[in-house]
């Protein structure tokens, strides 16, 4: 909010530019632009919401006048009255108390309209408002002076000349002062006269009756209303003006008593006119003045820093309040009817704080014994993944939590995304089933940067819809491993294969204590005879796979191949077996190769199922050594080679004890899959 | 004089053995050298006679210091030659190194990681909350009703009126507040979302949320945390200002900012010649909020402080722009 120091200057002494931006800053009201408009300078300050008071000249120099501890001056808002009293030429009627408890009306006749003079535009045109006429540029000039909005009606206009605040009928309509037609309804409360709606109470003024160069009599309105109506109206018609800005944060309810002399005796100076005694007042339950008890031992305690009594007193005397002490350490503080924001004790130690700054609170630490501190296990657990995906040689990747619905549902996602009400773009408009789509794209746009490969992966949640509304959270790894072209680094691996993913995937997890199982599967977005379920603890918890080609033209990604693993989480960490150690032999353990070929259908599973499964003493281990069809090995065959490596806890094992294995094992792989030892 | 025959020897000796190849080149210069016929050594000890009386043992005792000298170097030579032959040979060493196949870390994950390290060694535990929120536990119990201005600080994307996507960590603030009682010593980092979307703003990003309750904690207890903290994250010694400001769960509230860590308070680009950055907001916890979760506010009182940690990031590794955070560009990535 923009507003010029010499005007503020004008109710209280002030220092230097830089030591007025500097105050206001340290004490809550920061000073976050400076200009020079029109040989002034303009200060532009970022008030917070709770502070609806400072909005306006008069507030700002308040705060001044208590930071430099300088004197405040009164607001000049003497008028002369006269002629038959406001009540003869109106009447005012509040049907709805509860949305405006205060409708204050005075009554100027005989006025001159024309434009304001030269210094009034310059100090609107300071604060960023355009002229209009001198009787709308003087409700404009108080509400930046006084922070009080005021309206003006044209009141030759007003049907009966009288004003009745009411809710709007179903339907009603207005045309505001934009020239927009808008449709009312109960909620929305409105300023009519005998007729019709006027304005829309607290937002904006009709367009009828606005005041024009051609006005005679004036109606004008200082008036209370509840905020939250205000704000509800404002949002419901997107119409955010300088009044609901203050109506919604909430007026002093004493507030129109002077904005509306102050806007008076501006409109008498400029336009002329006979101003009518006794204005208007329709304001059944007056505010009642809060009063709050501040305990000074409480402030001393909550900041850890001594202010001295005295020194309290005077900051909360300067700022308004009044404060009567009760002899025990404590006062009993009255709240002056403009903060709004303070109707607490921890309102009232913040109100000392931010005058008296804090800049003298010390640096110290809590005493006492700490709680043992730390991450939960689950988090622990996917810190440890991280590193363990790192060390499989893929990159972290972080994603927004939003995605593209074309890419969810082209990439087969299972369940239909939940949608944001109000997002920003398409491409980001619903939240993720799967951590698929931003992997796959990201892969997309580094292959158009010109990276020929990718491995990421990432750790975050999926948002899976749920019957309650409120989407399920559930927390995924996963892994992508992307190619177009065999590396040319120099020493870099080639073209990633699925079984790299697979590889990496199963140690990442070993290393955790995880067991895995893959299985094979048929599921999009994997091509067809590439995929495997991935189990840990009997349970499936994902995927691994080699992406379908029209999985990757979903993402735009042309050519190459992309490897992709993703799994669920969520109760993994129970299932980690820390290490366990068992004992080693002392004995040297004995290896036999066996190489065998078998039809093209048999699977390593099979095979090592068969293995596993024969009743041989000391078999410490079984690992494929190679796996190789093409040249030398018949169209229809695949050769194998495996080696089993013999130990004994307790004994050197001799050359009879492996001797007779051979058979067994050439026997049972010639039986079960016809393999025929090479 | 004999010493001159000495030194002639030993170097020509040196320069053979050096450029023997194979071990029958030196044992051939251990042939000629040493050799029990003929042998170099042989004939110089042959000259004896030639050396005056008195200087014989002398002479004597130095020929046989080269004989073992010659040895050794033999013996090295051939040690060497035999190596040669089982090593293999002809590799380019200026080749550049193998480097293994690793990935990095995202940078906000190593920062953040950073920053629970230094809360976690000062007892504070880790918490985490939905990403997907209520809107009583993002604002309603953070002492920010409906129909209140200060929902406006905050741009929410909503799922639902009542389901929206977190703006904020603090919700776990209360949720850890419901589920147990002080004393409470917690940060919870995460993920928070804001409908913004600028040169300066991304629509998600990582926030870290503290908050400590219990009985006699002051806002000095929070000044020294903070100071405590940001100079451990940042390797120096680093000042914390508080500027009284407005956040609806606390009160008083306070804008924290920081002695500038690029160029020490004396003024910069970074921190815009000001010599502060402007790095979090914090305060006590509001009353309103332990009304809330019921906690006494007359028995216990606490402090809360947020903090971005894309910030932090942005101002560790000097990245110049947010938005390469979440772009996942490689290039950027491996840097890390
Ligand atoms: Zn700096």
């Amino acid at each position: 909010m923009k507003f010029p120091i010499p005007w503020i200057g004008q109710y209280t002494e002030l220092p230097g530019d830089d030591d007025v931006a500097r105050a206001f800053t340290l004490s809550g009201s920061e000073v976050e632009g400076r200009e020079t408009e029109e040989g002034e300078t303009v200060m532009e300050f970022g008030i917070t919401v709770n502070r609806p008071d400072c909005m306006n000249v008069y507030g700002l120099a308040r705060e001044a006048s208590v930071l430099f501890g300088k004197r405040l001056k009164p607001v000049e808002a003497a008028v002369l009255e006269s002629g038959p009293s406001t009540a003869q030429l109106t009447s005012v009627v509040v049907e709805a108390p509860e949305l405006c408890p205060r409708y204050r009306a005075r009554v100027i006749r005989g006025v001159k309209v024309g434009m304001s003079p030269a210094w009034m535009q310059k100090r609107l045109a300071q604060c960023g408002l355009r002229p209009i006429n001198a009787v709308v540029d003087a409700t404009n000039f108080v509400l930046m002076e006084l922070g009080h909005p005021l309206h003006a009606f044209d009141m030759d206009r007003l049907k009966e000349r009288r004003i009745v605040v009411r809710r709007a009928g179903p339907g009603e309509k207005i045309t505001t002062l934009d020239g927009v037609e808008r449709t009312l309804d109960p909620e929305r409360l409105v300023i009519a006269d005998s007729l019709r709606p006027v304005a829309l109470a607290g937002v904006m003024g009709g367009e009828d009756t606005g005041v024009t160069f051609g006005t005679g009599s004036i109606l004008l309105e200082g008036a209370v209303f509840e905020p939250v109506n205000i704000r509800r109206t404002s949002k419901a018609l997107g119409l955010h003006t300088d009044a609901s800005h203050r109506y919604e944060r909430g007026v002093d309810p004493e507030g129109p008593v002077a904005a509306l002399d102050r806007c008076a005796k501006l409109i008498l100076d400029m336009c002329g006119g006979t101003l009518a005694p006794d204005p208007v007042d329709v304001y059944p339950a007056p505010a009642v003045p809060k009063r709050v008890i501040l305990r000074h031992g409480r402030l001393v305690s909550l900041l850890g820093m001594d202010i001295a009594p005295e020194r309290c007193a005077s900051i909360l005397t300067a700022l308004g309040f009044g404060l009567e002490a009760r002899g025990d350490g404590s006062w009993a503080v009255t709240v002056p009817s403009f903060r709004v924001d303070v109707s607490r004790e921890a309102d009232l130690i913040e109100e000392v704080v931010r005058v008296n700054g804090l800049e003298g609170l010390r640096a110290e630490l809590p005493q006492g014994i700490d709680p043992v501190g730390g991450r939960p296990a689950e988090l622990e657990f996917e810190e440890r993944l991280r590193d363990q995906l790192v060390a499989a040689g893929c990159s972290e990747a972080i994603h927004m939590s939003m995605t593209d619905p074309a890419v969810e549902k082209a990439l087969g996602a299972c369940a239909q995304a939940v949608p944001l009400a109000n997002s920003l773009a398409p491409a980001n408009s619903v939240l993720r089933t799967s951590l698929l789509p931003p992997l796959l794209l990201t892969a997309a746009k580094n292959r158009s940067r010109g990276a020929r490969k990718v491995a990421l992966f990432e750790l975050g949640r999926a948002y899976l819809p749920a019957e309650s509304g409120r989407p399920g959270e559930d927390p995924r790894a996963a892994v992508l491993l992307y190619a177009d072209a065999p590396a040319k680094t120099w020493g870099a691996a080639p073209v990633p294969r699925l079984l790299d993913l697979k590889g990496k995937v199963e140690s990442a997890l070993d290393r955790l204590g995880l067991e895995v199982v893959f299985t094979a599967a048929e599921r999009f977005p994997f091509a067809s005879g590439l995929c495997l379920n991935l189990s840990v603890g009997g349970r499936r918890v994902g995927s691994v796979g080699t992406l379908a080609p029209r999985a990757l033209d979903a993402a735009g990604l042309k050519g190459g191949s992309a490897h992709y693993a993703e799994w669920s989480l969520g109760g993994l960490e129970a299932l980690c077996r820390p290490p366990s150690f068992t004992s080693l032999s002392r004995y040297p353990s004995v290896v036999r190769d066996f190489s065998f070929m078998a039809d093209k259908g048999v699977s390593w599973a099979a095979l090592r199922g068969k293995l596993v499964s024969l009743p041989l003493p000391n078999v410490k281990a079984i690992h494929l050594v190679d796996c190789y069809e093409g040249e030398g090995v018949p169209e229809d065959k695949r050769s194998w080679t495996v080696s089993m490596i013999f130990q004994s806890p307790d004994r050197t094992l001799t050359e009879e004890d492996v001797v007779s294995v051979a058979p067994v094992v050439t026997g049972a792989l010639q039986e079960a899959f016809g393999a025929v030892l090479r | 004089m004999h010493q001159e025959r000495f030194d002639d020897i030993r170097a020509r000796f040196a320069e053979e053995i050096a450029s023997a190849a194979s071990e029958s080149d030196v044992l051939d210069i251990k042939g000629r050298y040493t050799g029990k016929k003929r042998g170099i050594l042989q004939e110089l000890m042959a000259s004896l006679k030639e050396v005056a009386p008195e200087e014989r043992p002398a002479f004597g005792q130095a020929v046989n210091a080269l004989k073992s000298e010659l040895e050794q170097g033999v013996d090295e030579a051939l040690a060497r030659v035999r190596d040669a032959k089982r090593a293999p040979a002809g590799l380019d060493v200026t080749l550049p190194g193998l480097r293994p196949d690793l990935g990095h870390l995202h940078p906000i994950t190593r920062v953040r990681r950073e920053i629970e390290q230094i809360f976690i060694s000062m007892g504070y535990a880790v918490a985490t909350g939905p990403e997907v929120e209520d809107a009583y536990h993002n604002f309603e119990a953070l002492n920010t009703p409906a129909d209140h201005p200060s929902r406006d600080i905050q741009d929410t994307f909503y799922i639902t009126p009542d389901v929206l996507l977190r703006t904020q960590t603090s919700p776990v603030q209360i949720r850890t507040m419901e589920a147990r009682r002080p004393p409470i010593k917690i940060i919870a980092p995460g993920r928070v979302f804001r409908r913004d979307d600028d040169v300066s703003h991304s629509p998600m990003f990582f926030q870290v949320e503290g908050l400590v309750v219990d009985r006699g904690i002051t806002m000095a207890h929070l000044k020294g945390t903070l100071t405590h903290f940001y100079s451990a994250l940042f390797h120096r010694d680093v000042e914390v200002r508080f500027r009284p400001s407005f956040f609806p769960f606390t009160e008083p509230s306070a804008e924290t900012d920081l002695t500038c860590v690029i160029c020490g308070g004396s003024g910069c680009a970074v921190c815009k010649r000001t010599g502060w950055l402007e790095i979090g907001g914090c305060g006590m916890v509001d009353p309103a909020v332990f009304g809330f979760v019921g906690i006494d506010p007359e028995e216990y009182t606490g402090f809360a402080f947020g903090l971005g940690i894309d910030r932090i990031a942005m101002l560790k590794y000097g990245i110049d722009h947010i938005r390469h955070l979440y772009d996942n560009d490689v290039r950027f990535l491996e840097q890390f």
